[in-house]
């Protein structure tokens, strides 16, 4: 009787396991035909039919790779794109085919990742960033968002930069914990910098150095004020600053 | 002094007098009400009478301080107006490429996260059409036309609502011409020549 009962626990079990398993599956697959026939509907009257069909095939064989599906409209995106400046077929295919590669790629690298860091990380890729810059890219950065590094870098490297020059600085930079906005100020500069006539390479190196120097100063007043909490919370008190210097205020 | 006074009394007798009415009169008087048709009233006046017809309501004292004092904090509860700045309707709050607070502080690219629109402009004083065509428009020329500014020579500009996340667009003059825009990041193109400008709006996430 107690062997009956456990036969009929472990089916019972199983059977719940196997629903559970269904349903997650049919849940996916209703998210898959729903981006496919998304897909459809924006490259109607855009692409010949064989294109179109050609675009949706690689979506649908992506999202089997590993393509989250939000990232499907973004294969859409790079086919409309070709299409409005009139590239050829074949070639767009071919475009979308090995952004399609990138994305999967870039999401294996930097997982787990928001879909503007894949974005953006596969666009690094395609401008000769290596998967190994991106890795170090998180560790430096493991808290923050990739988005706007990675969009800086990208932005760097299509106006002259040379890749892994690029990729050097913005590596350093994010050692140095640097905010969203000194990436930005980096990138504004740099290219008025090479708007002006600087050598890009010049250019990037020189504002790097000053993004660094601000944010170095600004881990040391970091620095500086986590010690000064430290000793009021300890009672006492004790100078933090290097000999030599003025006097601490009375 | 007095016959006036009498007169007065005798007409005030008369009057008290019950006043005889002919059975027969009665009854036909009776007869023609009964035949005229009663008087129509529409439910629009039979609504109108219900409601304002006064009645007697009964409340213990007990409910109507709960109700003075459930009337007195839904009052004080709602704040004037509707809550907003008047000034942050329709105002951007990501950031306005090639405005110049844009490029001060940064939000070019990350944006706000609560932004609802992004406003474009372009300096372009010697055009005639200029679009904004982008992924977010399914890169459809005709969607996004900018307007000449009103208070800037050659400027143009648009504010379009965009969606949280990572945009490739550019700007698409006169029906022949793409340039990016001059102040966002520039955006890889595959085998698009003509090179395009990513912007980033919040975050969407994973």
């Amino acid at each position: 009787m107690s062997n009956f009962r456990t036969v009929i626990v472990r089916v019972m079990a199983a059977a719940l396991v196997a629903i559970l398993m269904w349903s997650g599956r049919a849940e996916a697959q209703l998210g898959r035909e729903s981006v496919l026939r998304s897909a459809e509907a924006r490259l109607e009257g855009r692409l010949d039919p064989a294109a179109q069909r050609a675009v949706v095939a690689i979506i649908d064989s992506s999202i089997a790779a590993g393509l989250p599906l939000e990232l499907g409209g973004r294969l859409v995106s790079r086919a409309l794109q070709s299409s409005v400046h009139a590239i050829e077929t074949e070639r767009m295919l071919a475009e979308v085919r090995e952004l399609a590669d990138r994305l999967v790629s870039a999401r294996r690298v930097l997982a787990p990742a928001t879909f503007d860091e894949v974005d953006a990380a596969a666009e690094a890729l395609d401008v000769g960033i290596s998967a190994g810059t991106l890795r170090s890219l998180r560790a430096a950065r493991p808290r923050g968002t990739l988005a706007v590094p990675l969009v800086v870098l990208v932005d760097l490297v299509v106006r002259g930069v040379p890749a892994d020059t690029a990729a050097y600085l913005i590596l350093a930079i994010a050692e140095k914990q640097a905010t969203d906005m000194q990436y930005e100020a980096l990138r504004l500069q740099v290219a008025s910098d090479i708007g002006r006539g600087t050598l890009p390479v010049v250019a990037a190196a020189t504002r790097t150095r000053g993004v660094l120097g601000a944010a170095a100063s600004a881990a040391a007043a970091a620095t500086l004020g986590a010690d000064a909490i430290g000793t009021q919370d300890g009672g006492t008190t004790r100078s933090t600053r290097p000999p030599g210097g003025p006097p601490p205020p009375p | 002094m007095s016959e006036p006074r009498d007169l007065i009394d005798r007409a005030v007798r008369s009057l008290r007098q019950p006043v005889e009415m002919d059975p027969a009169a009665r009854r036909r008087l009776v007869a023609t009400l009964r035949e005229a048709p009663a008087p129509r009233i529409g439910p629009v006046r039979r609504a109108w009478r219900w409601l304002a017809r006064p009645r007697p309501v009964m409340v213990s004292p007990l409910t109507a301080v709960a109700a003075a004092a459930a009337i007195a904090i839904v009052a004080l509860a709602r704040p004037v107006g509707d809550g907003a700045n008047p000034d942050q309707v329709d105002t951007p709050l990501a950031s306005a490429t090639n405005a110049e607070g844009a490029a001060a502080n940064g939000s070019e690219l990350a944006g706000a996260a609560d932004s609802s629109g992004i406003r474009f402009s372009l300096v372009a004083p010697g055009a005639s059409r200029v679009a904004l065509v982008g992924d977010f428009n399914d890169w459809n020329p005709g969607e996004h036309l900018l307007r000449p500014s009103v208070t800037e020579y050659g400027v143009w500009e648009i504010w379009v609502p965009l969606e949280p996340g990572r945009h490739v667009y550019s700007f698409f003059i006169d029906g022949r011409q793409w340039i990016p825009d001059p102040v966002a990041a520039r955006a890889v193109g595959g085998s698009v020549s003509a090179p395009s400008s990513v912007i980033l709006v919040g975050e969407r996430s994973s």
